[in-house]
């Protein structure tokens, strides 16, 4: 599979998904009028990235603003996580905010809440 | 003909302490400009990163609101989508404090609707605001028009309550709804 590459919007995420180097990178802001435009494309990436023999994916999240839509395919894109994991997949996880954004910080962990899968909820220092 | 004056407008806007104020339809590239412009009005004034982030998210969810809510909708060439009319601003209602004003024309059907939603959401606590927010996060599916069914709790959770809303009855039958959400300057620790 192709490496896949979204660059940013103002409304829309940077996206990286590299086979390569076994790493998706989401960065920017995401307030779409409608975000299944930007996950659903992803998710259907991570479906054959998945279905591909690799062991690991490390995802990094470094958005600095998503809406509430955003946040519930977030969501999804943590199950999908979560059933490759069950798969026997590695997956690491890294939920970052900036510095002061508590709130950020709070959306990472009610995320999280209910999630076996191993995260980390970071401050960013870039 | 216009049978208005400019002055009046500016006076309004002035005496009500209104930074910017926008009606036409909302679309992307329209809030992604009034993001833009109140990020930086709010970074000059020196505001707190949070309280900006605050407004900012609030203006985002209000408008959402109206490019799927509103009954007044036009086709977007950008997008060659629907998108709801309605207006949108934001101004200072005291020197703390910041509020986010949104209006738009809604069918009754749909006024009922949200009457009901922010009655509910006005009489929880801050826990179960919260709570309530965790069980919307967690239930349910994103709709066709991507609405996720939090943006009035989002609204909620990041500003004063309670939610200023009321509607005013049209000849046609629909109502025009309007919502102001306060924002205070000072950190309310969630």
């Amino acid at each position: 599979m192709d490496k896949y590459e979204v660059m940013a919007t103002k409304t829309t995420p940077y996206i990286l998904l590299d086979p390569q180097s076994g790493e998706l990178l989401l960065a920017g802001e995401s307030w779409p009028e409608n975000a299944m435009d930007v996950f659903h494309p992803l998710f259907e990436k991570l479906d054959e990235y998945f279905a591909l023999d690799k062991e690991q994916l490390r995802v990094e999240v470094k958005l600095d603003y998503h809406n509430t839509s955003s946040q519930k395919l977030m969501r999804e894109l943590i199950f999908r996580l979560q059933h490759a994991k069950d798969s026997d997949k590695t997956v690491i996880l890294n939920l970052y905010y900036l510095d002061g954004d508590t709130d950020m910080m709070e959306d990472w962990e009610e995320l999280m809440d209910d999630m076996s899968l191993n995260y980390q909820i970071l401050k960013r220092t870039d | 003909m216009f049978s208005f004056d400019v002055h009046s407008i500016y006076r309004l806007m002035r005496d009500n302490h209104i930074q910017f104020s926008y009606k036409g339809p909302i679309t992307r590239d329209v809030l992604a400009s009034l993001g833009d412009a109140i990020k930086e009005k709010l970074h000059r004034d020196d505001c707190d990163a949070k309280v900006v982030r605050r407004v900012f998210s609030i203006l985002v969810e209000s408008a959402h609101n109206i490019f799927k809510y509103s009954s007044e909708q036009v086709l977007s060439e950008e997008t060659q989508k629907s998108t709801g009319i309605g207006l949108i601003g934001i101004g200072k209602h005291a020197a703390d404090t910041f509020v986010v004003f949104s209006g738009n024309i809604v069918s009754s059907e749909e006024a009922d609707d949200i009457k009901q939603r922010l009655e509910l959401i006005n009489s929880l606590s801050r826990e179960e605001l919260k709570q309530s927010y965790k069980t919307q996060l967690k239930s349910g599916t994103v709709s066709a028009n991507g609405g996720a069914g939090l943006g009035l709790y989002e609204v909620a959770r990041k500003s004063e309550r309670p939610i200023d809303f009321s509607f005013t009855d049209l000849d046609n039958g629909n109502k025009f709804f309007e919502m102001k959400v306060y924002v205070k300057v000072e950190d309310q620790n969630g």
